[in-house]
């Protein structure tokens, strides 16, 4: 037990650094990459006198210092400054979005877990056999589709040719389902295939053997002792890509107008509305540490052996 | 080799074949024709024409060219900076990979492809950009990689050996351990390939990369969304394009991948 929370406290120091870590990263992006963020808000031709207002109000001619105080303290206290084009507090623009991801992020994650696991299931039963390298190849092209090709291809076919779904928006809850396959199909071929070696590496493991001699069905084999101890890994990978659907995202909800944090991020960054950009940025990593943050945890419940090491 | 493996290096070749004669349709690429706007693909005239009647066909050939020219600039880049970072803190140790360990983990906090959007959005649109920004972003697999890999080997005797001959440490590195770790290396530079050439076409559609009238994948595949319920081949011929690229390079490296494997295991 305090071995576990140990481990749990190290972990959450070690998450509190990286946060720390990508904060001030975010902050360079805009204050210290080189180039002058003003000339890219106004463009170079405009006046002295609206530039240096616009750096002013930016905070931009203070010290670089005084600067990252302002904006880490800032996060700190959750107050991000106003959107430079609608005048509306960051904070609360940035957050009604991102439950919007989430509804997203967690209907893809669904998506998944009932295409990727089924899939790899059935191919680890029959390895080499012709289903296992066909369903192996659907994986592997449903990997590497890029979001932006299949989410017009699904439109094509859904909305456009059987008119079933709407193209995109979110005005009626049959609105998430396109995103959600679009978003979560590739992380389905991942899922199946890790299933897939996981249970592979499951079923030589003596315990397995074990407990045929015992006689158990094999129904009940595969069910209760081979799902059973493949499921840390694939909790893991789970964990893990959930944070990386936040990217995944992005692109994901500008293809369907899917009013989330990624739509916001692309049409702040068209609008040269950098406060809005900087904590769309800074939200979505943080969700991806808590995630994966959380992961870590998590398995260590499931199996204590993980504590063991420092 | 499989059939499959064999059909993936078959497409890659041809693309790399059209990249290499776009240059000369250029020219056709960016000649604009209204009285053709979004002709639909038929036999004898191509792949049909796009919103301002330029050829689909011509615009393909010169956005793979784009596209395999970023990719491979991308990942000459990404593999040298990330594999001399990644063999330098596994072969100094301490602080210095304690160091390196720290920065690439905070550029793995940020999730894909957000870091490269947030970067390009920041330096503006533009292939120089887009560079930068891919660049900036896709060092941290091959020095993770690199690191990692160094770390298993360094301890071998053949190593110990060449130390103790007094051969110099960059001559240890450059002949007794680069050597060892290429393969893996060499297939996560096939993975990369196509991870760049999908982000690149990612910024291109989100409008933050290669700026029109130039073609790119991505940029038509954004255009042709747009057109969706008057001429899906818009959408769709790019986005196969794209497509068959990405899952031939990935099939290859999955080969790559795989005879690593067989021949590290005996």
């Amino acid at each position: 037990m305090r071995a576990q929370l140990l481990f749990i406290g190290v972990r959450l120091a070690a998450a509190g650094s990286v946060v720390l870590a990508v904060t001030l990263l975010v902050f360079m992006l805009l204050h210290v990459i080189p180039g002058d963020p003003v000339d890219v808000m106004l463009g170079e031709y405009a006046a002295v006198a609206d530039r240096e207002a616009l750096r002013a109000r930016l905070g931009l001619d203070l010290s670089l210092a005084q600067q990252w105080w302002t904006f880490a303290s800032g996060v700190a206290r959750l107050d991000l400054g106003v959107s430079m084009v609608s005048g509306h507090p960051v904070v609360d623009t940035v957050l009604t979005h991102f439950r919007m991801t989430a509804v997203l992020a967690i209907a893809a994650l669904f998506v998944a877990l009932a295409f990727g696991v089924p899939l790899g299931v059935l191919a680890a039963l029959r390895p080499g056999s012709r289903w296992d390298h066909l369903s192996m190849i659907v994986a592997v092209v449903a990997m590497s589709v890029p979001n932006f090709v299949l989410g017009p291809l699904l439109i094509l076919l859904f909305s456009v040719a059987l008119g079933w779904l709407p193209v995109g928006g979110a005005d009626s809850p049959d609105a998430l389902i396109l995103p959600a396959l679009t978003l979560g199909l590739s992380m389905a071929a991942l899922l199946a295939r890790m299933t897939r070696a996981t249970m592979l590496d499951v079923l030589e493991q003596p315990y397995i053997t074990a407990a045929r001699a015992r006689g158990l069905s094999e129904q009940r084999v595969i069910t209760v002792h081979v799902l059973g101890n493949a499921a840390l890994p694939l909790v893991t990978v789970m964990g893990l890509q959930l944070g990386a659907l936040l990217g995944g995202a992005v692109i994901t909800e500008v293809v369907f107008g899917w009013p989330g944090v990624g739509q916001l991020l692309v049409e702040s960054i068209q609008r040269r509305d950098y406060p809005v950009a900087q904590a769309c940025v800074l939200v979505i990593s943080f969700a991806y540490v808590a995630l994966n943050t959380l992961t870590d945890m998590f398995y260590t419940r499931i199996d204590p052996r993980v504590v063991e090491g420092p | 080799m499989t059939p499959a493996v064999r059909i993936a290096a078959l497409i890659v070749f041809s693309w790399a074949l059209v990249a290499l004669i776009s240059p000369l349709q250029t020219q056709a690429a960016n000649e604009i024709s209204l009285e053709h706007m979004l002709e639909r693909p038929a036999l004898g005239s191509g792949l049909g024409r796009d919103d301002l009647g330029r050829p689909i066909a011509a615009r393909l050939g010169v956005g793979a060219q784009v596209s395999l020219l970023v990719a491979m600039v991308v990942v000459s880049i990404t593999a040298s900076v990330g594999i001399a970072v990644g063999v330098t803190a596994a072969w100094l140790g301490g602080w210095v990979d304690l160091i390196v360990v720290r920065i690439i983990d905070v550029f793995l906090a940020f999730p894909g492809i957000l870091l490269a959007i947030a970067l390009s959005g920041i330096l503006g649109p533009g292939l120089f950009n887009l560079l930068v920004a891919l660049s900036a972003v896709g060092w941290v697999g091959f020095a993770r990689l690199a690191r990692a890999q160094t770390l298993s080997v360094r301890q071998r005797d053949h190593v110990a050996v060449a130390r103790a001959l007094g051969v110099p440490a960059f001559g240890v590195v450059v002949k007794h351990i680069l050597p060892l770790i290429a393969g893996p290396l060499l297939v996560e530079a096939t993975f990369a390939l196509s991870a760049v050439i999908v982000a690149e076409a990612g910024l291109s559609f989100l409008g933050l990369g290669v700026q029109p009238p130039a073609p790119s994948w991505g940029a038509m595949i954004r255009d042709g969304t747009r057109y969706m319920l008057v001429a899906p081949h818009f959408v769709l011929v790019p986005g196969l394009a794209l497509m068959s690229l990405v899952i031939a390079i990935n099939l290859l490296g999955d080969e790559l991948r795989r005879r690593w494997q067989v021949g590290g295991e005996r």
